[in-house]
């Protein structure tokens, strides 16, 4: 038998990529279509998915009889609630993945340049001491306006010479993080007892909130930032092995860690803005999707996005069915379930590869 | 193509690193920078690809003004093999080469690209590393598909800054004959300077930031001129084993 060339080599490498990423973006699809049908029927009042069916053809006008009460819990209450789901998570994990590179450093997250400890503090702001002390500013409002203040400081103070380096810029991101936690923690002993448990939830993420009218803004941002940041793929390569190894490929080094930077705080500002402080997603999907499909980020980014959704929509299913009619922070399940299930699959890849 | 550096000046901070650098390398030829620590060899070389922006002076390849022209445009003139970092990020080596064909960032890799990656890895020795994870490679597997990258690039220069660190007498050897073999021009930053007289055609020595010989090796690599730059006692003599030119050192007495 004739050996290969190395061009053969590489071409039949490549066939098994295709295959490969094929396989693991529709598994994760599909994934995510199962859960987003058990989204939408599990609750305090289950909803049959043919009768979700109806409803949703009662709104696309193809006949349909659903109930009032179905309309409300389906078209109002949770379609919107499990959409959410879907754009805060792939942003998350987007983010994350790009900081991830951006920064060479496995611990990054989105939290990491602390846009989401100012997020919190604006939210908080305006919970603690109402609306009116700062000009009717609604909390999304707030707190988008927060963490872009404290995104401007950390890269302000990572400024060097023109540029910035990745160790000043996450040194300034935890130290300004902590600032803004502080502030956060300061307001919130101020608030009444009341309002104690929506700053909580808040601050841990929650999804209750969602309705159709906050979703376009999410959604602009997700596509916009998201088709940028996928046709990144060769140059976040090129970046995983040095700076050095950008610059000689030919990656516009600057505008490449400009554009990550700028990306990543976008998703993850509105993010924030709309759902809280949702932690762990953006950590650990982009790890999750590593062991899974590997390094390439031309898979791993719309991988992660697909993951992230998916876990999003599970969490926030367990979130709110698990001590139903209650409902508890999101931030307590992303790290309960997603903090084995890293540690079981670490484990796995481990066993695999001996 | 030729490459042609004129009066590089570059500080870090309120340190000068390189103090009016001319260097003149000759289509096709492989030359060598040698230096002490510190006299701004790998400095010099990051200028030339577009590392670091001088203060002054300019660099041409070819007929192109490397300050002047895209990064896309600068990689398809030159390859670079840079210092070796710690590699992590767990990607394939397939990757990591790939990264070279990137002149359009949005296009999959076309039949072209494939060969070009195929024929480089070949062309090192490295196509059963392939579908390898990088960072499980050992150093001298590490820098054959470095080089691997920088050649599938298609480039007419080739820049390595330091490509034998870490490597194993074995290792070095086999990647300066791969260099050695080549027919593009070769700037090359080098620690030891019998590799300089045993595989450049030319040798530039550089001491705090000036050229202080840049000529055909046995000349540049004068005892005068390796006790004004280094400090140390030289000598050329036959090599025992293979009778070439072979450049030993001492400290002073």
């Amino acid at each position: 038998m004739r050996t290969l060339t190395a061009s053969e080599h590489l071409a039949r490498l490549r066939s098994g990529d295709r295959t490969r990423r094929a396989a693991s973006l529709t598994a994760l699809g599909a994934a995510l279509l199962v859960l987003a049908v058990f989204g939408v029927a599990v609750g305090s009042v289950p909803v049959a998915p043919d009768r979700i069916w109806a409803v949703l053809a009662a709104k696309a006008g193809l006949g349909g009889d659903p109930t009032t009460l179905e309309t409300t819990i389906v078209w109002t209450l949770r379609l919107p609630r499990v959409a959410m789901a879907v754009i805060v998570g792939a942003m998350l994990s987007l983010a994350g993945a790009a900081l991830q590179a951006l920064v060479r450093n496995p611990l990054a997250d989105p939290y990491v340049l602390g846009v989401s400890s100012g997020a919190s503090l604006g939210a908080v702001a305006v919970m603690a001491l109402g609306a009116a002390s700062l000009g009717g500013l609604p909390v999304p409002g707030a707190a988008f306006i927060a963490a872009a203040a404290v995104l401007a400081a950390v890269y302000a103070f990572a400024q060097r010479a023109g540029s910035f380096t990745d160790a000043r810029l996450v040194l300034a991101g935890v130290a300004l993080g902590y600032i803004a936690m502080a502030g956060t923690s300061f307001l919130q002993l101020q608030a009444e007892p009341a309002e104690l448990r929506g700053i909580m939830f808040w601050t841990m993420g929650s999804l209750a909130g969602a309705r159709w009218e906050a979703l376009p803004i999410p959604a602009l941002a997700l596509i916009a930032v998201g088709a940028w940041l996928l046709a990144q793929g060769r140059p976040l390569n090129a970046l995983a092995l040095g700076d050095d190894d950008a610059v000689a490929v030919g990656a516009d080094l600057k505008r490449l860690r400009l554009g990550l930077l700028a990306a990543s705080a976008v998703l993850t500002a509105v993010a924030v803005s709309v759902a809280g402080g949702i932690g762990f997603i953006g950590l650990i999907v982009p790890h999750i999707m590593r062991l899974a499909v590997g390094a390439d980020h031309r898979i791993l980014l719309p991988a992660s996005a697909l993951g992230g959704a998916v876990m999003l929509v599970g969490v926030d299913l367990v979130a709110r069915t698990v001590g139903s009619p209650n409902e508890y922070p999101i931030t307590i399940f992303t790290a309960l379930i997603g903090g084995p299930f890293f540690l079981w699959l670490m484990r796995a890849r481990d066993k695999e590869a001996a | 193509m030729k490459v042609l550096l004129r009066d590089i000046t570059a500080a870090f901070g309120r340190t000068e690193v390189l103090r009016g650098i001319d260097l003149d390398v000759p289509d096709g030829s492989m030359t060598a920078i040698v230096g002490p620590n510190g006299s701004g060899k790998s400095t010099l070389l990051r200028v030339i690809y577009g590392g670091l922006r001088p203060d002054r002076g300019t660099v041409h390849i070819g007929d192109t003004d490397v300050l002047a022209a895209s990064p896309r445009r600068v990689a398809a003139l030159r390859g670079v093999v840079p210092q070796q970092q710690p590699a992590a990020g767990g990607l394939r080596v397939a990757d990591v080469v790939a990264t070279a064909r990137q002149h359009r960032w949005y296009e999959r890799e076309t039949a072209a690209d494939v060969d070009a990656i195929g024929s480089a890895m070949e062309r090192c020795g490295a196509a059963h590393l392939l579908g390898r994870r990088f960072d499980s490679l050992s150093g001298g597997e590490r820098q054959r598909v470095l080089l691997a990258r920088a050649l599938a690039q298609g480039a007419p220069v080739l820049l390595l800054d330091e490509p034998t660190n870490h490597l194993d007498p074995g290792a070095q050897l086999e990647l300066l004959a791969i260099v050695r073999s080549l027919a593009t021009t070769r700037i090359i930053v080098l620690h030891d300077l019998d590799h300089a007289l045993a595989h450049a055609d030319r040798v530039a020595v550089l001491h705090e930031g000036r050229v202080l010989a840049a000529d055909e090796p046995e000349r540049a690599l004068s005892p005068a001129t390796v006790q004004a730059a280094f400090g140390l006692r030289s000598a050329i003599a036959p090599h025992p084993l293979t009778g070439r030119p072979h450049l030993t050192c001492a400290l002073p007495d």
